[in-house]
């Protein structure tokens, strides 16, 4: 998995931005890249991008948390570290042991990397 | 550019619509208005032959053949419930696909061209497995679903059209046949974004109809002591005089509902059901159900993190919006006037055309839409949690990875349950059905890394894929679900929906050649009675009677045996009116004669098509025809 962008840098505004100036800038961008209005490969994933980097800046607490912490402070239960292993010091021991006991049932065992 | 329409599938009424000319254009039903407008009815009915009918005519049949008739199909689209008629089970998906097979034909009709691809609109609030569904009803009717799209969305568009490059937010009030949508908009720059979707699935102007139905069977059970509702006869006469007293009570005061013969009773003999129906009752009847929206309104502006004096305009769409109590009930919540201007039962196919339109390139301005995903997409984890993955109200399309390991070693699978909502535990969800990753290599337990990326598209879709960050290799899924269709299944469908939609193209080849045959009949026996009469041999007027006569007896046979008959009646007149118009243009040189009365080749058609009828009068009008003069016989 490639790092991802700062959000700032996708949507082409600046710390400073106003709401209204990066509201403008999704919807410029919005129009350029969004499925339905061009076809070419890479602009699902692009527009994917531009979508999140705007449900980040255009909530203020999302984009203070943003502007103190960066991506890991926003991502929440996504990770590249959430692999069993990594996060086993967070994992309660009887839940991990009991999941054994459970007959049958094949499940993922995942942690979640709080925040 | 082939043209796709916008196809508005709903739980009472169904349209379709298409971009003409830059404007979106309702398609006419075939069988023309109904009191529902250009909507038709979407009833699904057999006959007791199997005979298949669709629309308007299913829903005229209906008090006759209730345990055959289907209404409110789309109530049970994603579920795994069918409906048994005349000992075939049939799912939602094909009920629905019959409707939609009707469209494509009155569209092709309607533009004149083979429709292949289409939009169809969803309630915001359908979860995976309906929108799923939906989009095989379309497959099974031998569509292209290039888009599934949300309906108030699609209403907000054709309001928005001419006005997006204002700024403003809107509350789209989608209050349908079977569901609830509200939904918040934000329109500028061309943008139509959705903040919020909020609504239920189970609530809609069927529900109304249902409280004032069981209101008028238990007052015919106080008066008379009759229970009507084991009569499915009776009960489907009372259902539709109960949806039409509700619709008129929305312009009339007081309504009644008159039934003779409803019951039967032995004793006393036939029993009528008069009632009168007011508005203030049908208000007290309906009020709870029109409370029940008030939660979406709410949730929906909480999650869009507005408050009511930031919501510019009131958009109402579907037929329970026309109810004064509605209109009145939505101003309260919201504090402020519905848009007129909008016509509730139209605006959802229009909407559909638009991005219809917009996916065909048919339209130039710059518009799109973004809609939302409604519903929290979680996985269960360990003690049965919901775990959630992306959050409602995320704007589509979307995608989230997720790294999983294994919990035993060699452990060669793991299973995902997905499941869609907001309660906090996995079963109280929707699911999704279980994805199984096969085919792992074996490992100690929490080594392998799968990536398992959940992506939903702009039809709001889910898609899982997979892949083994130590090998690189996509991994292997199977889906276990209790509604979804196979890919085989869906396959098959189609090939059963297709022979009644070719049983239907044989009906109507039928139809057409037998009004043909009857129409030339009518031409050649004018021709030969009246206009020819004095200018064609007995022998030859004979011989056209005769023809005529052995395709009379055909008419009502199979095309098989009527077209060679009828085929052998147009070569036989138009060898005589050929003779006759050969005799009758004189030599060259010759004055007057020619095209004297102009009619000598104006109209110039032999009668032989048939449709020409009384155009056929090759030279028949007033011209001396010197070699025919002889012939007065009378030919009949």
């Amino acid at each position: 998995m490639t790092a991802k962008r700062d959000y700032y840098e996708v949507l082409g505004v600046s710390k400073t931005s106003s709401p209204d100036e990066i509201k403008n800038q999704y919807r410029k961008l919005a129009l350029k890249f969004h499925p339905d209005r061009n076809q070419s490969k890479d602009a699902g994933e692009h527009f994917k991008e531009i979508s999140e980097a705007y449900a980040i800046l255009s909530d203020s607490e999302k984009k203070q948390t943003y502007d103190q912490h960066g991506h890991a402070g926003v991502d929440g239960t996504y990770s590249n570290d959430d692999i069993f292993g990594r996060g086993a010091a967070a994992v309660d021991l009887t839940i991990f042991l009991n999941q054994f006991l459970v007959a049958g049932r094949r499940r993922i065992y995942s942690t979640t990397t709080r925040i | 550019m082939t043209k796709i329409i916008g196809i508005d599938l709903g739980t009472s009424n169904s349209a379709a619509a298409v971009v003409m000319g830059g404007k979106p254009t309702i398609i006419p039903a075939a069988e023309g208005a109904t009191v529902g407008g250009k909507a038709f009815p979407s009833v699904v009915a057999f006959s007791k032959e199997g005979e298949l009918m669709v629309g308007e005519p299913a829903r005229r049949q209906a008090v006759t053949n209730p345990d055959n008739t289907i209404v409110a199909a789309k109530r049970k689209m994603g579920s795994d419930e069918t409906f048994k008629i005349l000992d075939k089970q049939y799912k939602p998906q094909q009920v629905s696909a019959f409707i939609l097979q009707k469209i494509k034909k009155d569209a092709e009709a309607f533009v004149g061209e083979p429709i292949e691809k289409v939009v169809i609109t969803v309630p915001a609030y359908f979860d995976d497995n309906q929108r799923q569904a939906t989009k095989d009803a379309g497959t099974i009717a031998g569509l292209d679903v290039v888009r599934i799209i949300n309906e108030p969305t699609a209403a907000s568009l054709a309001f928005g059209l001419d006005k997006a490059k204002q700024d403003m937010k809107i509350l789209v009030f989608d209050f349908g046949g079977g569901t609830l949508d509200v939904t918040i908009m934000e329109m500028g720059g061309g943008v139509f974004e959705v903040l919020s979707t909020s609504g239920d699935t189970k609530l809609g102007g069927t529900d109304m109809d249902k409280v004032l139905i069981d209101y008028v069977v238990d007052e015919f059970k106080k008066k008379e002591g009759v229970d009507l509702t084991s009569d499915s006869t009776a009960m489907t006469r009372i259902r539709e005089a109960c949806e039409k007293a509700k619709i008129e009570l929305s312009t009339v005061m007081e309504t009644d509902i008159n039934l003779p013969f409803i019951a039967h009773d032995p004793s006393a003999g036939a029993k009528n059901l008069e009632l009168r129906i007011t508005r203030a009752k049908l208000d007290e009847l309906i009020g709870p159900i029109v409370d029940r929206c008030k939660p979406s309104i709410l949730k929906a502006l909480e999650d869009a993190k507005l408050s009511n004096s930031d919501i510019n305009k009131i958009v109402m769409v579907g037929g329970p919006t026309r109810i004064p109590l509605v209109k009145k009930f939505v101003s309260e919540v919201v504090g402020q006037e519905s848009e007129s201007g909008v016509d509730p039962m139209e605006a959802v196919a229009m909407g559909a055309a638009i991005q219809a339109g917009i996916i065909a390139g048919d339209v130039t301005s710059d518009i799109v839409l973004l809609d939302v995903t409604p519903l929290t997409l979680g996985i269960e984890t360990l003690g049965g949690v919901r775990e959630p993955l992306i959050e409602r109200n995320t704007t589509i399309p979307t995608s989230k990875g997720k790294v999983f390991t294994t919990a035993a070693d060699n452990q060669t699978a793991v299973t995902i349950h997905v499941v869609q909502g907001e309660r906090p535990m996995a079963t109280d969800n929707v699911s999704l059905g279980s994805f199984n990753l096969t085919d792992l290599p074996p490992a100690p337990r929490g080594v392998p890394q799968i990536e398992v990326k959940f992506d939903i598209d702009a039809n709001g879709i889910i898609n899982v894929t997979a892949k083994d960050l130590g090998t690189q290799k996509e991994a292997k899924i199977t889906i276990e679900s209790n509604s979804k269709l196979s890919p085989e299944e869906i396959e098959k469908l189609k090939e059963d929906a297709e022979k009644f939609s070719d049983e239907d193209k044989v009906k109507k080849e039928k139809i057409d050649l037998k009004n043909e045959a009857e129409s030339y009949i009518y031409t050649t026996e004018k021709l030969v009675n009246v206009d020819l009469k004095d200018k064609i041999s007995q022998e030859q007027g004979i011989k056209i009677t005769d023809a005529v006569k052995e395709v009379k007896e055909v008419l009502d046979k199979e095309p098989s045996e009527l077209k060679p008959k009828l085929e052998a009646l147009q070569t036989l007149v138009n060898e005589v009116t050929t003779e006759l118009y050969k005799n009758a243009a004189p030599p060259p040189g010759a004055e007057g004669q020619q095209g004297a009365e102009g009619q000598q080749g104006a109209e110039g058609q032999q009668g032989a098509e048939g449709q020409q009828g009384a155009e056929g009068q090759q030279g028949a009008e007033g011209q001396p025809n010197e070699s025919d003069s002889t012939d007065e016989a009378k030919t009949n």
